[in-house]
């Protein structure tokens, strides 16, 4: 009963010459919020999708809820049939919503449950409205995508991984296509899922975010996990070198002129 | 009767109108077959990995692409007797348009699909929707929207082009009219009534076709919605 629900052992992945998993080991207990961070390029989005297979993986194995999903020395664990139940309790939460624009709101919500769950009409928009009530969105339910505001959509999108009553969820930088003043929004819906006790695996840039929500955080770079451990230990103590110059660069912009003045 | 230079317009109309009747056969005809082998051809080109799949539907496409309708025509009528297939003239007329159109329709179809956001995708597999699903439920009623201008555009061109299965001695419109300003020398007239007899069709035709696009573009404000079993 120990066993974690999500186990990565050994991912390594790369792009051509671009290594963007070397080596990577994660574990993620049933309760947990596991926040990663770490520059662009450092592999986190990467990591993110091959933990429901939206991408494969050169070798190293992953084992969600008992089921191995990814193992590319199986010829079985990548089976269609098996990627999609795997996939049915990973809800995911991408960067740029992917909403369905010909759905409403609603019908975003109740598309899956219907198709996968079989449920009914009724059941999926009962489970659907009471969703999107907890989002803030009842009012919302009957409009489509373009009519919303970007922190709706990424909202209703939550609402819409929720409806598969997923074991875990997994964010894909939820926040970075919204603008400044729509990201509070969706964090405090976040925040809410987490002292809900969900399961989540969260890529962000929010570092105070990442600070509150966080109970483990797993720093990245050019595809290693090179720390990982409690919010405060590595904001505050990091072990590692690269690591502290992440968080300094993260916490503080101003303190990096240099940074911004080459980036003119 | 040719020679008969006293027949008058109301004589030759009611044949000219079973002619038209016989061009919206064709064209309704072809069409059906147009959208099937459109949609077919489509899905079997949707990934060039599936070589089984891919390489003879690509064939077929370009074949049809690249030889001319009227020589598709004259196969599906003149030659294909040889071989023991005949069909009537109207069966000949529409598989060869119907066969034709769907070459064009399946490039549509197929380029409609591939341009639906691959987020799309994405967010259908991670819901854990079968392909099947996501086909039905996510991507296909996408791409109808993309295809639906130029499918319409398909439609009316085909309307027009199935004169051509005069050549095969369907009597169809231009057909019935050749006829009858052969035997009446009142071309002028039997021409003009054509023309307007091809309008009278396409240009509602297209009308409906732009009201259409226009009801189905969910990004429209002001668009009907549908009530949600539940209340809010």
């Amino acid at each position: 009963m120990t066993s974690p629900l999500i186990e990565a052992t050994h991912l390594v992945k790369s792009y051509g010459h671009v290594q963007a998993l070397d080596d990577v080991n994660l574990a993620v207990d049933a309760g947990e919020v596991v926040v990663i961070i770490g520059p662009s390029g450092s592999g986190k989005t990467s990591l993110i999708r091959t933990l429901n297979g939206l991408e494969t993986i050169d070798s190293g194995r992953i084992v969600v809820d008992g089921t191995c999903l990814q193992d590319p020395t199986e010829p079985t664990a990548m089976r269609r049939a098996v990627r999609q139940e795997v996939r049915r309790e990973l809800g995911m939460v991408f960067q740029r919503f992917n909403l369905f624009p010909h759905l409403t709101a609603l019908g975003n919500v109740t598309l899956a449950p219907q198709r996968v769950r079989g449920l009914s009409k009724r059941e999926a928009e009962e489970r659907g409205m009471s969703l999107l009530r907890d989002m803030g969105l009842e009012k919302k339910a009957l409009n489509f995508p373009h009519e919303l505001s970007g922190g709706q959509q990424q909202r209703v999108a939550i609402a819409r991984a929720l409806a598969m009553q997923p074991k875990a969820m997994l964010f894909d930088e939820a926040t970075s296509a919204l603008d400044p003043e729509l990201v509070g929004e969706v964090l405090r819906v976040m925040r809410k899922l987490a002292a809900d006790g969900m399961t989540m695996i969260i890529v962000t840039h929010e570092m105070h975010f990442a600070a509150q929500v966080a109970h483990r955080l797993v720093v990245m770079d050019e595809g290693r996990v090179i720390e990982t451990g409690e919010p405060q230990e590595v904001f505050n103590a990091p072990k590692e070198e690269r690591t502290a110059r992440f968080v300094r660069a993260v916490l503080e912009p101003e303190s990096m002129g240099g940074v911004a003045s080459e980036h003119r | 009767m040719p020679g008969t230079e006293d027949q008058s317009v109301a004589d030759w109309i009611p044949r000219l109108l079973e002619g038209l009747q016989l061009t919206v056969l064709l064209t309704l005809g072809g069409f059906a077959v147009a959208l099937v082998v459109g949609l077919v051809i489509a899905v079997m080109r949707l990934n060039p990995k599936l070589y089984v799949l891919y390489i003879p539907s690509t064939i077929f496409v370009e074949i049809f692409r690249g030889t001319p309708l009227l020589l598709q025509l004259f196969f599906a009528y003149f030659a294909l007797p040889s071989i023991g297939i005949s069909f009537s003239p109207l069966v000949a007329g529409i598989l060869g348009l119907g066969f034709n159109t769907g070459a064009y329709l399946s490039e549509i179809f197929r380029g409609s699909v591939l341009s639906v956001d691959k987020g799309q995708w994405e967010a259908t597999e991670a819901l854990g929707l079968s392909w099947g699903s996501s086909m039905r439920y996510a991507i296909l009623p996408q791409a109808f929207r993309i295809a639906l201008p130029p499918t319409g555009n398909y439609a009316v061109s085909l309307f027009k082009d199935s004169a051509l299965a005069a050549t095969v001695s369907v009597s169809e419109l231009l057909f019935t009219g050749q006829m009858i300003g052969a035997e009446t020398f009142q071309y002028m007239q039997v021409y003009a009534v054509i023309a307007l007899m091809y309008l009278a069709v396409s240009y509602p035709t297209s009308v409906a076709l732009r009201r259409l696009e226009r009801r189905i573009d969910t990004t429209r404000p002001g668009r009907k919605r549908r009530k949600a079993l539940v209340d809010a």
